[in-house]
């Protein structure tokens, strides 16, 4: 429990850090949100910064940022006009979350699942099989992936609708190319550790014993085996909840993840360094998590925390 | 056998109409238009929005003192009619009356006079207030240097009548107030929500549709204004959704699940054969600007040079979009077009130019970089001019391109010697295109000024006959595409959609603002359901206007 409230805490100066740096290479960069194609006359331009205090000086106006953060106010958006960050980001980030969590839930069953598969057949055909698909799942960009779903589902078969959001149907193809890659990253990683424990003395030793053929998988091979990818999962929860700008885009998904590219075209500081914390966030949260369960399932980890 | 075979058919109808009735869905009867927007509008305040997806949807909003007809004739929307005084300084437009807020509420010239002063206002920080600054005292009042609203020559004379006094007679006028800026909205409900007036909840307009829903990032949903004192239009759902990839738009349409699309160009010739395929002109025009405050470009021989040596037929084979290559800048399909002005291709011309400027063969000639916003179609004509070059003058020129808001912040700070850049009309008229590169403008990023032709736009702006302000036009484009050539028109662009056959009523215009109440359904008998066709039934779509 004290462990836990120490992590916290220390969440705390690497979030200033996240916010400062982020604030400083935005303002390094060229090109500010009011740039145009129809370059604003000088006397309107003066008028729009002047409403997002973007005519003070910089340490005014990262003093402004940090002040509104500690209120929990992450600022107006420069390109939604009239929109608040937290309400954009409160409007996403749902939508996101759920295609991320569907599509964890995904990788970690069938990840693990066939990577357990694979590594008992070692050699043989469905090993040959799993590695295959997996070589293709993790090496096959996204958005190719998600070309030759909408292809083959919605325009040849007609099962599935290409893109929007509305009822369950239009969530599997999104959650399929979002989970592809660490669907096939998890079986790889299980297969690789189940291989590796099955040889180990304790197993030997216990089959020895005369413990049950599926007791000594699931208690000692498996649990074992999923070590690696309960750590590897943190990382990727984090990223998969807060959304991907390739798969949002696509399938023209409501999400928050089209920000982490768009924003940043459009120069929209407020919505950028938003979903930045968030993600900075969610990081953070998730390898607590990680670490919390990884004590739970090792009890060395345990006593020494 | 036949009375048989009838009854069946009739048994079979009975049952279809049952069914039908039954899943409480209308077949084939919604009248209901989905499309695809590029994204989620930026904000629907009209005195705020500044482009075309915002206004796609104001436009059916709000209606304002003038509306576009298909060959973008300003004609009455709101206004029925109007005066035009004291030589063109002073315009008198009459509202027509009974019209209505969608709150019932009658539509007043005070609405108008609010917001265009609230446009005006520096506390509304509005970008496009500028497009007011032909009035009195407007741009005066922007700036802070005038602190009453009441100096502004916008006033309304009595619920009907609005009278605007010009700083100068100004020829466009009517066309400006087709405009979004220039919609009328409402103080109270302004006033009341604060920036949330624009939220379904809040927001009162005046034009055939009101806002229903709008799922942020998702799509908008508009219904039938109650209100509407204008035509009822056929449709009465428009739902927009917000489809950013222009591919994924293209694959709802083929699932049925949007009636217009604007197609990729990669996909233009897969359609282009298709009935449903719609191509038109849109007052978008390319250029490539030189810096004419640098060696080699502030020679004018090297810029006559340049635009010479460039084969404008094979652009639209490259870019695949019909588009029209151009020689002269202002657009087909504005007045004062002349595809007679201008730079024609012309290699030796070219050649013996460059030789006079002292770089025969292209000898001699320093390294120069051409500079361009990354996207596939500028590196396609980026390199297809450098080829160009290279063929007919034997000058290598270098290629950078660069993100969009950097691009623009180098254009504003330090022009490289060539660069890419395009202008779409915000109004039909020469003006806008035209004032482009006056010496006045804060978008030229060419350096180059002319006292003369400074002067020529500025007549024609004043002038109130039509031929006389071509001739003025025409006298400009001399000089700026043929004589001083700070730039090289390239081409106009075209818009290529595609539109389901039972909607009708699309017409399109070259600014490329499609109006939803004049679109209706009408089924033909090959896109009745099947079973429809088969047992011979009505169509339940049938449009009657």
């Amino acid at each position: 429990m004290k462990a836990i409230l120490v992590r916290l805490l220390l969440a705390i100066p690497v979030l200033w850090g996240v916010v400062t740096i982020t604030f400083l290479m935005l303002r390094v960069t060229p090109g500010g949100p009011f740039d145009r194609e129809k370059v604003l006359p000088p006397e309107i331009k003066r008028n729009v910064e002047a409403q997002y205090h973007l005519d003070k000086p910089l340490w005014a106006q990262y003093g402004l940022y940090v002040k509104g953060l500690l209120e929990g106010d992450l600022g107006p958006s420069y390109k939604y006009v009239g929109r608040d960050v937290s309400r954009i980001i409160a409007d996403t980030f749902p939508i996101s979350a759920t295609l991320g969590f569907l599509a964890f839930a995904f990788s970690l069953s069938v990840g693990i699942a066939t990577g357990i598969v694979s590594g008992l057949r070692a050699g043989k055909w469905e090993d040959h099989l799993i590695s295959g698909l997996a070589s293709v799942g993790f090496s096959v960009p996204s958005f190719v992936l998600a070309a030759f779903l909408v292809y083959i589902l919605s325009h040849w078969l007609h099962l599935l609708p290409p893109a929007l959001i509305g009822s369950w149907k239009h969530f599997i193809m999104p959650t399929l190319v979002l989970a592809a890659g660490p669907t096939a990253y998890i079986a790889r990683l299980t297969r690789a550790n189940v291989i590796d424990t099955a040889v180990k003395d304790y197993i030997r030793s216990a089959r020895a014993r005369g413990v049950a053929e599926w007791r000594v998988l699931l208690q000692y091979v498996i649990r074992n085996a999923v070590t690696p990818v309960v750590s590897y999962s943190g990382l990727v929860l984090a990223f998969l909840i807060t959304g991907s700008f390739i798969v949002e885009h696509i399938f023209a998904v409501p999400g928050m993840g089209r920000f982490f590219v768009t924003a940043v075209t459009n120069r929209d500081y407020p919505l950028i360094m938003g979903v930045t914390c968030v993600l900075a966030v969610v990081i953070i949260l998730g390898n607590l998590v990680v670490d919390i369960t990884l004590a739970l399932l090792d009890p060395r980890l345990r006593e020494r925390t | 056998m036949h009375g048989a075979r009838l009854r069946l058919r009739f048994a079979l109808c009975f049952g279809l109409v049952l069914l039908a009735a039954c899943s409480g869905r209308e077949p084939d009867t919604r009248r209901e238009v989905r499309l695809a927007l590029a994204g989620e509008p930026p904000t629907l305040d009209p005195g705020l929005a500044t482009d075309n997806v915002s206004h796609s949807v104001l436009i059916n909003l709000f209606e304002g003192l003038t509306e576009f007809d298909a060959d973008l004739r300003p004609i009455p929307a709101a206004a029925e009619s109007w005066e035009v005084l004291d030589g063109g300084r002073v315009y008198l437009f009459h509202l027509k009356p009974g019209l209505r807020w969608s709150d019932g509420r009658p539509l007043s010239a005070v609405d108008f006079e609010y917001a265009w002063k609230r446009l005006l206002d520096p506390i509304t920080a509005s970008e496009y207030a500028y497009f007011l600054f032909d009035v009195e005292n407007a741009a005066e009042y922007n700036r802070g240097e005038i602190k009453s609203p009441s100096a502004v020559g916008v006033r309304a004379l009595s619920d009907l009548d609005l009278e605007v006094r010009l700083v100068r007679p100004t020829a466009y006028f009517p066309s400006l107030t087709t405009f979004v800026v220039t919609f009328p909205v409402r103080r109270d409900v302004i006033e009341d929500h604060g920036k949330l007036w624009t939220e379904p909840e809040n927001m009162i307009t005046n034009g055939p549709y009101v806002l229903e829903t709008w799922d942020h990032e998702y799509r908008v949903v508009l219904g039938l204004n109650p209100n509407y004192a204008g035509r009822r239009p056929f449709v009465e759902r428009v739902t927009f959704y917000m489809v950013e990839v222009e591919a994924t738009a293209l694959s709802l349409y083929e699932t049925n699940d949007l009636e217009m699309v604007k197609l990729p160009p990669e996909a233009i010739s897969a359609y282009r054969d298709s009935e449903e395929f719609v191509r038109y002109p849109f007052l978008r025009g390319t250029y490539y600007g030189f810096n004419v405050k640098k060696a080699p470009f502030n020679d004018v021989r090297v810029r006559r040079a340049f635009a010479l040596a460039i084969d404008k037929s094979k652009l639209p084979e490259i870019l695949q979009g019909g588009e029209l290559p151009a020689n002269s800048w202002v657009p087909k399909g504005m007045l004062a077009y002349n595809p007679g002005v201008g730079l024609a291709f012309d290699p030796a011309r070219a050649r013996a130019l460059l030789a006079a400027a002292g770089y025969p063969e292209g000898r001699g000639f320093p390294e120069v970089t051409a500079v361009f916003n990354t996207t596939p179609e500028n590196l396609l004509v980026a390199q297809y001019l450098q080829s160009q070059w290279k063929k007919n003058l034997g000058i290598e020129i270098g290629l950078d391109n660069m993100e969009w808001k950097f691009y623009l912040s180098r254009l504003s700070t330090d022009p490289p010697p060539i660069f890419r850049l395009g202008w779409g009309a915000d109004f039909p008229d020469p003006d806008n295109f035209m004032s482009l590169f006056a010496g006045w403008s804060g978008v030229n990023q060419t350096g180059w000024s002319n006292a003369g032709y400074d002067e020529i736009i500025r007549r024609a702006a004043q002038e109130t006959a039509t031929v006389t302000r071509i001739e003025l036009y025409d006298r400009a484009q001399r000089i700026l595409c043929e004589e001083e050539v700070p730039i090289i028109p390239l081409y106009t662009s075209t818009v290529n959609m595609l539109v389901k056959r039972y909607l009708r009523g699309f017409v399109p215009n070259a600014m490329d603002i499609r109006y939803m109440k004049g679109l209706y359904y009408r089924h033909t008998r090959a896109g009745l359901p099947p079973l429809f066709r088969w047992a011979g039934l009505p169509n339940p779509g049938e449009a009657v206007r």
